[in-house]
């Protein structure tokens, strides 16, 4: 008994030197939960991804997060598995939730903090510049927004220089199976990808996401349908969309998709999705100038 | 009048004549201290089961516990799981208890509180709140929190109330009619759910959506204490009519006839039921099944003596709803599934199961 303490003692002893030899490290940062895909893609950005131990489900579909253990619905979360997971600070869109969780996770001694989700460019700035002053990396984060500046800045040049031809109309569809279609009308995420790439949003008419009438498609004459990717085949591919009433009766449109987290918050990669939609639309606006990056 | 007489409750033994024995309060109240013991020990975080009761005992200043939890393992088992194990308890109890009586108040197995119209006019409430939640958070400021669970108590005592009205005729209350008038009570409150979902926008649909699946992930100490008073009220009103439910199993007129007030039974009842059902769908959204299912088991393994039929209703309620939620926060740790819909896979096979039987019969 006597003899193991002593060599308790000599291996703590040993650790002792040890941790006087080694350089000073500061305090190790707190683990990280990030809740909402556009919170978790700023977070890895801002190269703070190896503190992230948890993630909600939609945030699990960004490659960067897939071996990142889920959490669930980022609106129906469960305070105690949050807490087995460890981590100190919990980084969430507004939609993170319920309410008497986040604040059972407060209760428990965890930093829990919301970022507004509004749906503009300006929101996305201030979103990543919050991120990363909380993550103790402001200039990293003036680094991200200067390069989604630019990124945007080459969007709407390129938007400029095909100015003087018509705008392509874009239809946005958030689709889960062909029995839930709803239609992305102003002041959401999808009428904000499709303005900065100098395109119209078919269905701006209407406000927020509507429920997808089959004359009301029609009458909004979509040049190109944009679907988060994940969607797309629970509608069955551009051919179960083109069966669809409404957009059966519209000719020529063609399919154009963004990844889910683009469809669903304005994150840093924002001005790479843009350029994105606007190669996919690029032909019908009959550019040539437009292709190079 | 005569319809009310059609269905009786179904007897798989004659009414025992002697006092109910002590046997089954033992089974089942250990078996409902196991499963406070269980849910209190397993989740996902690690608390050393070793370490609970002691802990238990130094929080109610008892002694001294002999293994420390650290921090996180206290705020767990103190802030997390003891509030949410007490509310399950309680919600269980009182939704098992409110159908064993219901039942026999209607002579109907197949009575729920939800065929009163009480939960889906909880629903209503908590919807209409869900999507007016901008509007009002602007007036309420921090009481925005009890915004919905308010409005579905609102929600529940104002259909059940209205149902039991329509119910009413000449100064009687028409047991058939009353359910008849839940039912349309209820169609009313799903339409005007309907609309509301219209108006809602994506993030309120979901919001919807996770509520009425019920979870009991809410529980702290101030919804506990909110909902102890009408839980525990509800409880106490239906035990102390056991015997004038076992006089209305021979009938209303009979029942009568034996010196029971079986208009103010009724009222007492359906008002006992709004109070504990609207308090417990206000705190954890939809949970289906409990009422129904519970004590039909047990109106089949202890007959239909209301004296133990009761009782033995809220330790078995407590316990199922315990364990529906100890799967519900365990099975998919670290994310959690609805509780509403666990009980329901657990309750309908059971459930099939005794029609099964009863066809045979």
């Amino acid at each position: 008994m006597r003899r193991t303490a002593s060599k308790w003692g000599l291996v703590a002893a040993l650790f002792a030197v040890a941790a006087h030899a080694a350089p000073p490290v500061a305090k190790p940062a707190p683990k990280l939960i990030t809740i909402g895909p556009a919170i978790t893609q700023t977070v890895f950005a801002l190269g703070a991804g190896d503190r992230v131990v948890g993630v909600d489900d939609s945030s699990a579909a960004l490659p960067e997060a897939s071996k990142v253990r889920t959490v669930g619905y980022q609106r129906a979360l469960s305070a105690e598995g949050v807490l087995s997971l460890g981590a100190g600070l919990l980084l969430g869109s507004a939609e993170a939730g319920p309410p008497p969780v986040l604040e059972q996770l407060k209760q428990a001694g965890m930093k829990v903090e919301t970022f507004a989700n509004e749906p503009t460019v300006e929101g996305a700035r201030a979103r990543i510049q919050g991120i990363a002053e909380r993550l103790g990396t402001p200039e990293q984060g003036k680094a991200l927004v200067a390069k989604l500046d630019a990124d945007l800045k080459k969007a709407a040049d390129r938007a400029t220089q095909v100015k003087g031809s018509k705008p392509p109309r874009i239809l946005a569809i958030y689709a889960r199976g062909s029995g839930t279609m709803m239609v992305a009308g102003s002041g959401t995420v999808a009428d904000t990808l499709i303005r900065l790439t100098g395109a119209v949003n078919a269905a701006d008419s209407l406000q927020g996401y509507k429920p997808l009438g089959a004359e009301a498609v029609v009458a909004a004459a979509p040049e190109f349908v944009l679907l988060p990717a994940s969607s797309v085949s629970s509608v069955g591919g551009a051919e179960g969309l083109a069966k669809l009433p409404g957009l059966s009766q519209v000719k020529g449109w063609k399919l154009v998709t963004v990844e889910d987290v683009d469809f669903m918050g304005l994150g840093p990669n924002l001005g790479q999705a843009v350029a994105r939609v606007q190669d996919a639309v690029a032909p019908a606006s009959a550019t040539a100038k437009g292709g190079g990056k | 009048m005569s319809a009310s007489e059609a269905m009786p409750v179904p007897a798989s033994r004659p009414v025992p004549s002697r006092l109910p024995g002590a046997r089954p309060w033992v089974t089942l109240g250990l078996l409902l201290a196991l499963m406070v013991l269980v849910s209190l020990a397993v989740g996902s975080m690690t608390v050393p089961p070793s370490a609970i009761l002691g802990s238990l005992w130094e929080a109610l200043g008892l002694g001294e516990a002999s293994e420390r939890l650290d921090a996180m393992q206290r705020a767990v088992l103190f802030t997390l799981r003891l509030p949410r194990v007490l509310m399950a308890v309680m919600v269980g109890g009182v939704l098992a208890t409110t159908g064993a009586a219901l039942q026999a108040l209607f002579r109907n197995p197949l009575v729920e509180p939800g065929l009163l119209g009480t939960s889906s006019g909880a629903a209503l409430g908590a919807v209409l709140a869900i999507v007016l939640d901008v509007t009002l958070a602007a007036h309420v400021g921090p009481l925005r929190m009890l915004v919905v669970p308010g409005a579905a108590f609102v929600g529940a005592l104002a259909a059940t109330v209205l149902a039991l009205r329509l119910g009413t005729g000449g100064g009687r209350t028409d047991t058939p009619r009353v359910l008849l008038a839940g039912v349309a009570v209820s169609a009313g409150a799903f339409a005007g759910m309907g609309l509301l979902t219209h108006a809602a926008t994506d993030a309120q649909l979901r919001t919807i959506t996770f509520w009425s699946l019920g979870s009991l992930g809410g529980a702290s100490w101030e919804t506990v204490g909110a909902a102890a008073l009408p839980l525990a009220v509800t409880l106490g009103l239906l035990l102390s009519e056991a015997r004038a439910l076992n006089l209305m199993l021979l009938g209303e007129r009979e029942a009568w006839h034996l010196g029971v007030d079986v208009e103010r039974l009724k009222r007492k009842l359906i008002f006992a039921a709004a109070l504990g059902v609207g308090a417990a769908v206000s705190f954890c959204g939809m949970i289906g099944f409990v009422g129904l299912l519970v004590p039909a088991l047990l109106r089949i393994a202890l007959g239909p003596d209301h004296r133990r039929l009761l009782a033995a209703s809220a330790l078995s309620g407590a316990s199922l709803l315990l364990a529906s939620d100890l799967l519900a926060r365990t099975l998919a740790s670290p994310s959690e599934l609805p509780v509403g819909a666990l009980t329901s896979v657990l309750g309908v096979p059971a459930f099939i199961a005794l029609l099964a039987r009863k066809g045979a019969a």
